[in-house]
């Protein structure tokens, strides 16, 4: 019908008069016309928090894309404590989704969704954010810096992570953990949680990070496994970026892809989306609804601001294993062709 | 249908002598490569700013109307003060026109980033282009934005043929809330856009290829609504402006030799908007290799740059970088193509 109507309407206004061959076309009346709208898929919703009023325009659309950019930069300017000519966010061979080079096929990303947003302190704007609903599939990119929210479960098997402790000869403690991980819970499944941290020192660092880490004081623990187990595990955390010998802050340049949502190892499929994934730029702290728990708010540091919130079950958008956090998880390919990125 | 509007324009016919038109099949179609129309605008000037246009049915989450009232829609000659001082400008000129042409693919070029000229739809099809002036191709071009040399050398029009452009909107987002913004663009130009059209046979449907380029000098938005309560003195105009200088915006939907930009409006009133994968359906890998290579040396990209934004502070004259305020610096998306996308909207 709509279809319809915008071909009538476009030929009336186009040509102002009828062929013979539109004969079956009927000029709308106006009568007709003014019950003409346009279909729901947008709406204006309010909001406000902490002193602030916000504007949102929804969008009803799903999104289905496998798209490459060659240079993402936002916000290069000077910035205390930081280094001269970086930005808040800076990722070269930017790419969402993946290629399929044996078949020709894209592994789309999925957004569902979207909206923007905008924060007002009275009649001033603090803040823009354009946000997704949900969102699913492969972040690819050559990271320089991110500023902002980046949780990661590291997640795999005693035996894997007990090959990567190394141990002074004379720290007995160390080699008693080292032969309990490797040994009575070789095939335990362990788990860390990292995020935006320094490297040396381990400190929370959610502006231009290049590392990604367990901060100080965190520690393994056997999500599975008894009060024991985990107590005895609690009896090790990170310190200095370092926990029982073994490194535990990683560059963010060996991350070549992440996926974004719970992502199936096994089966190499997505099994849920991401919600709250947003871009924010502001002039000042500002608190954003969390889309994941509408009772929460997340916290976006002044300047550009990248979010990757966890799942509502409390997993990290972001899954990855130890194997993959000390050796680097390659990019996956973003490029129809010979090409795996830059295209 | 479509032909017989397309050989009405061509030929200037109307009333009584349509009766003895007839459809044009496909081969003759193809023949058609008419010169077109080129339209340059002297001394145009569009001055609403004492008009106002309501839009209604954008709704809150409710269903509530949520009523948007655009205003002060000027646009003239550059040096406007923000649409205080409007004077006449010459949309175009006429060695570069905006143009409505039907032609041959061979014989519609794009002029790819890195400065060469290049086919971008496919051969022996007739092409409906409107476009924007030329970029220019070799010598005589002109700065895309003044004192910028980032954004290019190869525009065609010259600084006094460039617009200065404004636009309000007020949108009643809760009876006792009004949102306000106020754009106000300097020396925008249009450079190089396009639009074209073409009927793809294997789809049977009409496809085209899109480029949208926007060059500013500068461009300010206005939070609030001037004379208002905390929106009167200087100082309170500049903590509620956000300024882009030397921004410039190319958007690149399409590539018809292999990636055809797709619209398709559903039964139920949503729309579908795809750009498909450009390998989709090709068997052989080295096919596929090909069109790839071909698709990304060849195919328009979107890239978008704002030298430098700042959320309120002042300029020291009316095109220098801002000082004060929050300086987000530069910011830069470059170089983004799509291997697919599709776009499909549904009732929120």
């Amino acid at each position: 019908m709509f279809k319809k109507i915008l071909s009538q309407l476009s030929f009336s206004l186009l040509l102002g008069v009828n062929f013979t061959a539109q004969a079956e076309l009927v000029a709308l009346s106006d009568e007709k016309l003014s019950e003409v709208t346009g279909q729901a898929f947008m709406n204006m919703t309010t909001d406000s928090h902490n002193g602030l009023t916000f504007t949102r325009l929804n969008l009803g659309v799903d999104i289905e894309t496998q798209m490459n950019i060659k240079k993402l930069e936002l916000g290069n300017y000077t910035r205390a404590g930081e280094a001269a000519g970086t930005a808040d966010i800076s990722i070269n061979n930017f790419a969402l989704g993946s290629v399929n080079d044996a078949t020709g096929q894209v592994n789309p990303f999925s957004i569902k969704n979207p909206y923007l947003e905008i924060a007002y302190s009275g009649t001033k704007v603090v803040g823009v954010r354009m946000g997704f609903g949900e969102a699913k599939g492969h972040l690819s990119g050559d990271i320089n810096r991110i500023t902002g929210n980046v949780p990661v479960d590291i997640y795999g098997k005693g035996s894997y992570l007990a090959s990567q402790i190394s141990c002074a000869w004379y720290d007995l403690v160390c080699h008693g953990a080292k032969g309990i991980v490797g040994g009575a819970y070789a095939n335990s499944d362990f788990a860390a949680q990292a995020q935006l941290v320094t490297s040396p020192g381990g400190d929370p660092d959610p502006v231009r990070a290049q590392f990604i880490g367990m901060v100080d004081g965190q520690k393994l623990s056997i999500p599975s496994g008894s009060g024991f187990d985990n107590f005895l595990l609690g009896l090790f955390s990170s310190n200095n970026c370092a926990l029982l010998g073994t490194t535990t802050c990683f560059s963010l340049a060996n991350y070549g892809s992440f996926p974004v949502g719970q992502f199936n190892a096994a089966t190499q499929q997505f099994t849920d989306s991401a919600k709250g994934v947003f871009l924010s730029m502001q002039t000042q702290n500002v608190q954003w609804r969390d889309q994941q728990d509408a009772t929460k708010f997340v916290e976006a540091l002044a300047g550009a601001f990248m979010n990757l919130p966890r799942n509502a079950d409390g997993s990290a958008a972001i899954r990855t294993s130890f194997q993959e956090a000390f050796e680097g998880i390659p990019r996956v390919d973003t490029c129809l062709g010979p090409q795996t990125k830059g295209c | 249908m479509q032909r017989l509007f397309l050989a009405s324009l061509l030929g200037g016919l109307a009333g009584l002598a349509n009766a003895e038109l007839q459809a044009l099949d496909d081969e003759k179609l193809a023949t058609v490569s008419g010169a077109g129309f080129g339209m340059v605008i002297e001394n145009f000037l569009y001055d609403g700013t004492q008009a106002t246009i309501t839009i209604n049915d954008i709704t809150n989450g409710s269903g509530q109307n949520v009523p948007i009232a655009v205003k002060e829609l000027y646009v003239g000659a550059t040096g406007s003060n923000k649409g205080s001082n409007l004077q006449p400008v010459n949309i175009g000129r006429l060695s570069y026109p905006w143009t409505l042409d039907l032609v041959k693919g061979e014989n519609l070029k794009t002029l790819r980033d890195d400065g060469q000229l290049v086919q971008t739809v496919p051969t022996n099809l007739s092409i409906l282009s409107f476009a924007a002036p030329d970029k220019i191709f070799g010598a005589g071009g002109q700065p895309c934005i003044s004192g910028y040399a980032a954004a290019g050398n190869n525009c065609s029009m010259r600084s006094t043929e460039k617009v200065d452009a404004g636009i309000r909107f007020d949108f009643s987002v809760t009876g006792s809330r009004t949102d306000v913004i106020n754009m106000d663009f300097t020396e925008l130009t249009m450079d190089g856009s396009y639009l074209r059209l073409w009927g793809d046979n294997s789809r049977q449907q009409l496809v085209g290829e899109a480029r949208i380029n926007l060059y500013a000098k500068t461009l300010e938005i206005l939070s609030c609504a001037t004379g208002a309560a905390g929106c009167n003195t200087a100082q309170e105009l500049a903590a509620r402006t956000i300024y882009f200088t030397n921004t410039y915006a190319q958007f690149a939907l399409g590539y018809g030799k292999s990636q055809p930009l797709l619209f398709d409006v559903t039964s139920n009133g949503q729309f579908v908007l795809e750009l498909p994968n450009p390998v989709a359906g090709v068997t052989n890998a080295t096919t596929r290799n090909q069109i790839a290579a071909d698709f990304y040396a060849n195919a328009p990209r979107t890239n978008i740059l704002i030298d430098n934004l700042n959320f309120g502070g002042t300029r020291s004259s009316p095109t220098a970088v801002p000082t004060g305020g929050y300086n987000f610096g530069r910011n830069e998306i470059s170089g983004m193509s799509f291997n697919y996308l599709k776009v499909s909207s549904h009732d929120l």
